[in-house]
């Protein structure tokens, strides 16, 4: 998993964070590391899409939070991937 | 590294930048500036021009307007013919006392044949009428370093090459006429296979002339050897001279003579419709970068 739309998401799930945050949260969790024009370009997208928004004030260490929809659509791409991984599991069982 | 990243954020839209530059600029503050980090920032730049919808089509009109720029170029452009013929030069011991270096004498025939007594008369043969144009608006000495440094090439080839056994070479001319490419290309044939006689006459002659001197040396001893034994011996008749080698060009050959060129070689229109179209891209990345506003980006936190 190294969609960075999805990492972003997966991080704001636990909470809200900003962006060297989210950074640092996902090299953690994911052993992915997200350089400052990927991490952007996940958040203009996201932000697009309306599944994140800023929290908050306006700084300059700007947090965000993940909306409804966002949470709706990081749940059915995660059970997506679970469906993938379950399924390659259990064909590495039998091959 | 941290002020260049800094700058490379100017790389973003403007709109891009009015909204998220300051945070930006923050995290780039945060973390540590790498190499990594500035082609990630070129990369995101370039997604993010791609992104906006007046970038895109200003890119696509400009792109296409180069390549079509291009190939009309590339049709104002002279055809371009090359003519090439491959030789192969092999000792020919036309002396016992003379084992020529192969490479040294090649080297001193191209040398000869490249000089500006030899260009110049190849230019001015009424027969090939070479660069008509050029010698009208230019010095004779500029149409020689042309056709010395552009159009002719003279290559070893050394993958069909023995040292000191063979060498093989091959000569090529680029005109825009391929009836010239191939003529003049046969003309320095010529010039190559007049170089070799020369210098297998010289040799000969070398030869010769030490061969004479030695037997006349004997001669005069046998002779003092006869008076001071008191011999006579009877007239004899002149020895015949040696017979001569012949020596016309034998250790170069002609492998393939020179081509008639079927079509040009320049100029390449995909190269021309390629050029265009990379010019015209990156004029519209240019214009995005320093026009100030392009329409309006549907960022949605313009309206948060």
């Amino acid at each position: 998993m190294s969609d960075p739309t999805l990492l972003v998401l997966s991080s704001l799930a636990e909470g809200d964070k900003h962006g060297y945050a989210m950074m640092q949260d996902i090299e953690t969790f994911a052993g992915v590391h997200l350089g400052p024009g990927t991490l952007y370009g996940a958040i203009t997208r996201l932000e697009e899409c309306g599944w994140i928004r800023p929290a908050g004030a306006k700084t300059r260490r700007q947090p965000y939070t993940i909306t409804s929809s966002g949470r709706a659509h990081l749940q059915q791409q995660l059970a997506s991937l679970q469906q993938i991984v379950k399924t390659g599991l259990s064909r590495m069982k039998h091959a | 590294m941290k002020r260049l990243a800094g700058v490379l954020i100017r790389l973003y839209p403007f709109n891009w930048r009015q909204r998220y530059g300051e945070e930006f600029e923050a995290l780039l503050e945060d973390h540590p500036a790498t190499l990594r980090t500035v082609f990630d920032l070129l990369k995101g730049a370039l997604k993010m021009h791609l992104n906006v919808p007046a970038f895109s089509r200003l890119a696509a009109a400009l792109s296409t307007a180069g390549l079509l720029a291009g190939l009309a170029v590339s049709f104002f452009c002279s055809p371009r013919y090359v003519s090439t013929a491959e030789l192969s030069y092999r000792p020919a011991f036309l002396s016992r006392d003379f084992t020529p270096n192969l490479m040294e004498e090649f080297m001193r025939f191209k040398g000869s044949i490249l000089s500006r007594t030899s260009l110049s008369m190849i230019i001015q043969d009424p027969r090939l009428n070479l660069y008509e144009s050029e010698r009208a608006r230019l010095p004779l000495e500029d149409v020689i370093d042309k056709m010395r440094n552009e159009d002719i090439h003279i290559e070893i080839d050394p993958a069909n090459s023995v040292p000191g056994q063979f060498l093989t070479f091959r000569i090529r001319f680029v005109s825009d006429d391929p009836v010239k490419a191939r003529d003049t290309v046969q003309t320095l044939i010529v010039k190559f296979m007049d170089a070799n006689l020369t210098q297998a006459r010289a040799i000969q002659i070398a030869g010769s002339a030490s061969t004479e001197d030695e037997v006349s040396r004997l001669e005069q001893r046998l002779a003092a050897i006869e008076k001071h034994l008191g011999i006579v011996s009877p007239a004899q008749p002149a020895a015949p001279p040696a017979p001569l080698v012949q020596r016309t060009g034998l250790n170069l050959d002609v492998i393939d003579p020179p081509t008639l060129p079927a079509k040009p070689v320049s100029p390449n229109r995909a190269v021309f419709m390629l050029g265009g179209l990379g010019a015209g891209f990156a004029s519209a990345l240019l214009i995005a970068l320093f026009q100030r506003r392009l329409p309006a980006i549907p960022y949605p936190a313009q309206s948060v």
